[in-house]
């Protein structure tokens, strides 16, 4: 009746999501060939294992602050042009990592074969991530696990929790502002208008959409 | 139960004002160049509730009516009846679409219309494909104004197409889009 399309996955706009699903998905999935993401990547893994690592409160707190100062550093920053997971370059498309090789001789290469399947994990585990991050249950189940320990170290964790959040959702913003910039610059182009709706109410809260339109 | 495509409970384009728009699953007119093959097959899509469904509708804010289009709306017609009467009992306006012609239709298919207040009708017609007319996809299908409410309701032909971004930034589209759009999505 008309044309419809739903993007197959949650897009990757956050570089925090990417950098936690990379690390649930374990040392296979180490990236390379990105110099400039190399550094933070590594310099979020390594708070991260800090604040896995410890049990001593005075230690998990600096591990924690040290994790929010990167997190803060990292809010605005673009997710890598292309990544490589064991050898086999993923290119970042429609705010997902696709193989977009496939189609130049790499079908024959067993390697593709296997990406694709880490592809779809690490698109999985993104999703995972992202859920975790915005699930209030979660951060429940975080403080229940917590409730042993002193407020003040509660008060840390909780921090974190937010700014986590916080970074995954001005991720998003970013991104919609790009993709409503991106669609009205051509829109205008072509002679078309477009309305923008921002849903601020009820279930759709968060909802944006943007309505395109020519008159005949 | 009704097998369901997708649903979206905010849109503008498939009718008049806000309107919750159900896309059904399944469709076997198969319209040569049709724009949607995925909903052909019976076997996809999901099986929802019907009255999940209409609480769903019932919890809408700020929508004037429902658009039920597909796939084929009245190869499930028992159910879609009874998401139109339900709607219907909401105070909500109801806009159906379909691929058959009246005289190709039973009478479970009939009532569906006749509990309708807008209905848009006829094959799609890849040749006749015209993204400029308002709510349809070519020229030969029809806008049949069914109660008053409506009537007298002027329909200025144009293209439209919507986009919706989710709060954890999943985009969706629907609509008559031309391939310049398709490429800017494509290329974000």
């Amino acid at each position: 009746m008309s044309y419809t399309w739903t993007q197959e996955s949650v897009p990757m706009t956050s570089l925090l999501a990417l950098e936690r699903a990379l690390y649930s998905l374990g040392d296979q999935y180490r990236l390379s060939g990105v110099p400039n993401h190399d550094s933070i990547l590594k310099k979020l893994r390594q708070a991260q294992n800090n604040l896995d690592a410890t049990n001593n409160f005075q230690r998990s707190k600096i591990a924690c602050e040290e994790l929010i100062q990167l997190i803060r550093q990292i809010e605005s920053e673009p997710l890598p042009k292309a990544i490589s997971v064991n050898g086999v370059v993923l290119d970042y498309k429609q705010w997902r990592y696709v193989i977009t090789s496939y189609h130049q001789g790499y079908d024959i290469d067993p390697k593709v074969g296997e990406a694709q399947i880490l592809m779809q994990r690490l698109n999985n585990a993104y999703e995972n991530e992202c859920k975790k991050l915005m699930n209030t249950e979660n951060q429940l189940k975080v403080k229940i696990q917590h409730i042993n320990k002193t407020i003040e170290e509660q008060e840390v964790f909780d921090r974190l929790m937010v700014e986590m959040r916080k970074s995954y959702l001005q991720s998003i913003k970013l991104a919609k502002e790009k993709i409503f910039l991106t669609i009205n610059e051509n829109a205008e182009k072509e002679g078309y208008s477009v309305k923008r709706n921002k849903f601020k109410k009820g279930k759709n809260t968060g909802r944006e959409q943007y309505i395109i339109v020519k008159r005949s | 139960m009704i097998r369901l495509s997708n649903t979206l409970s905010s849109s503008e384009i498939y009718g008049p004002g806000k309107r919750y728009v159900i896309w059904v699953q399944g469709c076997s007119l198969e319209c040569s160049g049709c724009w949607n093959k995925e909903l052909w097959s019976v076997e996809s899509g999901y099986l929802a509730n019907v009255e999940d469904l209409i609480l769903d509708i019932s919890s809408t804010d700020g929508i004037e009516g429902i658009t039920i289009l597909g796939g084929e709306p009245l190869e499930q017609s028992a159910s879609v009846f009874e998401i139109i009467k339900s709607s219907r009992d909401l105070g909500l306006t109801v806009m159906l679409y379909t691929g058959y012609e009246k005289h190709e239709l039973n009478n479970s298919q009939l009532n569906c219309l006749n509990y309708s207040d807008i209905v848009i009708m006829g094959r799609y017609v890849a040749s006749l494909r015209d993204t400029g007319l308002r709510w349809r996809g070519s020229s030969n299908q029809k806008i049949e104004i069914l109660s008053e409410i409506y009537r007298g309701l002027e329909i200025e032909e144009r293209e439209e197409v919507e986009i919706t971004i989710d709060p954890d930034g999943k985009i969706s589209m629907a609509g008559y889009p031309k391939r310049w759009l398709l490429k800017v999505l494509e290329e974000l």
